[in-house]
């Protein structure tokens, strides 16, 4: 029972985060220069941006046309509290572009793509740090140790476009390497690159403040008295150390999906993946805004989700928390 | 090393027209100065023709894109845009931050307030921020990438200065201040605020790094500021669309990697502290 209060109020919140941000989406498209209903005929194609040919008449009778099509001949205080109410119901409405129900063609596949790619690119940054952590903070000044900092300095410099292309060009097949499928998402073999690439960052990120925290725990009293009861070093490290930062982890976790979610739109776009990422970017270029609404409004979603669920386990890992909070 | 780096992109950046230029730079009767780079960026033609996705050679040390212009000079002169776009972001972001932190440290139920609106804002990826907000105003310029770019840094970086700001308000010499009749305004002001500098540099340099980053991304989504103006993006983007054409692709990630590195790490020493701190 009280579980599945947790779930009921953990799934509220996140729908009206969704909503809190579907709104606040449909009010800066509101406050933009220039009609809502303008923007809309221009980004269908019905209007030429710029157009300084067509009578004055013909543009007000094309703006009126696709502002019926689109449900924007009401006022805007009137649709804003009707977009947050539809956007409760996954209702996101058309897209300006082409017509076709938004949550139809992200519901289709494109959703699952991109959450598949973003959640399996989180679980192997997860993963590595995890592995790494432990031996680099046991022996912090080892040569091994400072080339995974610098390296990981590295990792946080570089323009995600370029590690992405820089992949493509040395490890997809037909290049020197030739280790895994050029793009799309055929097969699994075909997300290997774009899932490696989008893990590179939040791993280096997730190392970083593991090794941190491991560092920082290694000279508690409960550590001492460990080694003093003769606790194996490797099972101290691998696994009471590991375990006492883990919250600082869960802590990065809804921040790191938040960044997978911004890099898959430049991943997909690299690897050609037809996905979530792809969609919102040729949105961003078309300014096609029911897209990129219901993108903010779901990425809203999954990340409060996320963060309230490692709130959530990171009061399971360390009781300490549950009881303070 | 990351010094030089930084060095030689602020040179790039300010010297950009004496060093690729198809013009003279500077000609008398009897001899004539050229550039460096015989080329300018939004040139399209050379000696009548157009010479597009050309390898390095000794007309062209970069090779050319795909619309004939020359790489060297596109490279040169987009660091201008991204340095600018770099050191306007963490200037403004750090004023931002510097005043959001002061009004948050006058009452506790401001600092709730504050830190709340600042942890959502935070939390909120540059680049998703940038993509979203373009998109959905539309439009955009350099000072709109500045002000997207700023925002979310500004909400991480005010925490970090409150923190300090906290810190140095809890030090005896503070306390003291106060106990001579100094409003709070003023030790926050003169006393605790230089205290925090150091995190303030520390916070800046990963904006500027950030705004590098994140302009390097938008413009490869084609969401930069736009295809006339020179940018380390738009190459990777044609790269991209262009076989991976290396001459493309490697100078200006080089460059940009290199800028981006060279920033987040300039001010990571103690040199800052030991100034405002002896």
């Amino acid at each position: 029972m009280n579980a599945a209060r947790v779930v009921l109020v953990l799934l509220l919140r996140s729908l009206g985060a969704g909503a809190l941000v579907c709104l606040i989406s449909w009010s800066l498209v509101e406050c933009a220069p220039g009609t809502t209903a303008e923007r809309a005929a221009v980004a269908s194609g019905a209007l030429v941006s710029g157009d300084v040919h067509s009578s004055v008449e013909l543009r007000a009778e094309l703006i009126a046309e696709v502002a019926s099509e689109f449900d924007l001949e009401s006022t805007p205080v009137a649709r804003l509290p009707r977009r947050a109410a539809d956007a409760l119901r996954f209702d996101f409405g058309r897209s300006w572009r082409d017509g076709h129900s938004v949550w139809g063609r992200i519901a289709s596949r494109k959703g699952l793509t991109t959450l598949l790619l973003c959640v399996a690119a989180l679980l192997i940054a997860l993963l590595m740090s995890a592995l790494a952590a432990p031996r680099s903070a046991r022996r912090p000044n080892s040569r091994g140790s400072s080339i995974a900092i610098a390296f990981s300095a590295l990792l946080l410099s570089v323009p995600i476009p370029w590690i992405a292309l820089l992949a493509l060009d040395t490890l997809a097949y037909g290049h020197p390497l030739s280790l895994a499928p050029k793009g799309g998402m055929d097969s699994f073999g075909h997300g290997v690159l774009p899932i490696l690439v989008l893990a590179s960052v939040p791993a280096a990120v997730l190392w970083r403040h593991l090794h941190q925290e491991m560092l920082d725990s290694a000279s508690a009293p409960w550590v001492v008295a460990a080694r003093a009861r003769g606790l194996d070093e490797v099972r101290l490290w691998n696994r009471h150390l590991l375990k006492a930062a883990l919250p600082t982890v869960f802590a990065l976790v809804p921040v790191m999906l938040a960044y997978l979610l911004a890099a898959s739109v430049v991943v997909e776009q690299v690897f050609a993946i037809d996905g979530l990422g792809s969609m919102v970017a040729t949105a961003a270029n078309q300014g096609d805004v029911p897209v990129l609404v219901a993108f903010a409004s779901l990425s809203a979603i999954v990340i409060s989700a996320t963060s309230q669920s490692m709130s959530i386990a990171s009061r399971l890992v360390d009781p300490r928390r549950a009881e303070r909070a | 090393m990351l010094g030089l780096v930084l060095g030689l992109v602020l040179v790039l950046a300010v010297f950009a027209d004496v060093l690729a230029s198809a013009e003279p730079i500077f000609e008398t009767q009897n001899w004539t100065v050229w550039a460096p780079i015989r080329a300018n960026p939004e040139d399209v033609r050379l000696d009548g023709k157009i010479e597009v996705l050309r390898a390095p050679s000794g007309e062209h040390v970069l090779g050319t894109d795909d619309r004939g212009r020359d790489v060297a000079a596109r490279v040169i002169h987009g660091s201008r845009p991204t340095l600018i776009i770099a050191v306007c972001s963490a200037a403004l972001a750090s004023l931002v931050a510097i005043l959001l932190a002061l009004f948050a440290s006058v009452r506790p139920w401001l600092d709730r307030l504050v830190l709340a609106l600042c942890d959502v804002v935070a939390a909120v990826p540059t680049l998703l921020l940038v993509l979203l907000v373009r998109g959905l105003w539309g439009g955009g310029g350099l000072l709109a990438l500045i002000l997207l770019i700023s925002i979310p840094r500004a909400a991480a970086t005010a925490r970090l200065v409150r923190e300090g700001l906290n810190a140095a308000l809890a030090m005896p010499y503070c306390e003291a201040a106060m106990a001579l009749g100094l409003s709070r305004f003023r030790v926050l002001w003169r006393h605790a605020l230089p205290a925090s500098f150091s995190q303030l540099k520390v916070a800046a340099a990963l904006t500027a790094s950030t705004a590098v980053l994140s302009e390097v991304a938008l413009s490869f989504l084609g969401l930069g500021l736009g295809s006339g103006t020179p940018s380390w993006g738009e190459l990777m983007r044609q790269a991209h669309e262009n076989q991976l054409a290396w001459w493309l692709l490697v100078p200006a990630g080089l460059a940009s990697a290199g800028l981006a590195w060279s920033l987040s790490s300039q001010f990571r020493g103690n040199r800052g502290s030991r100034v405002h701190n002896p």
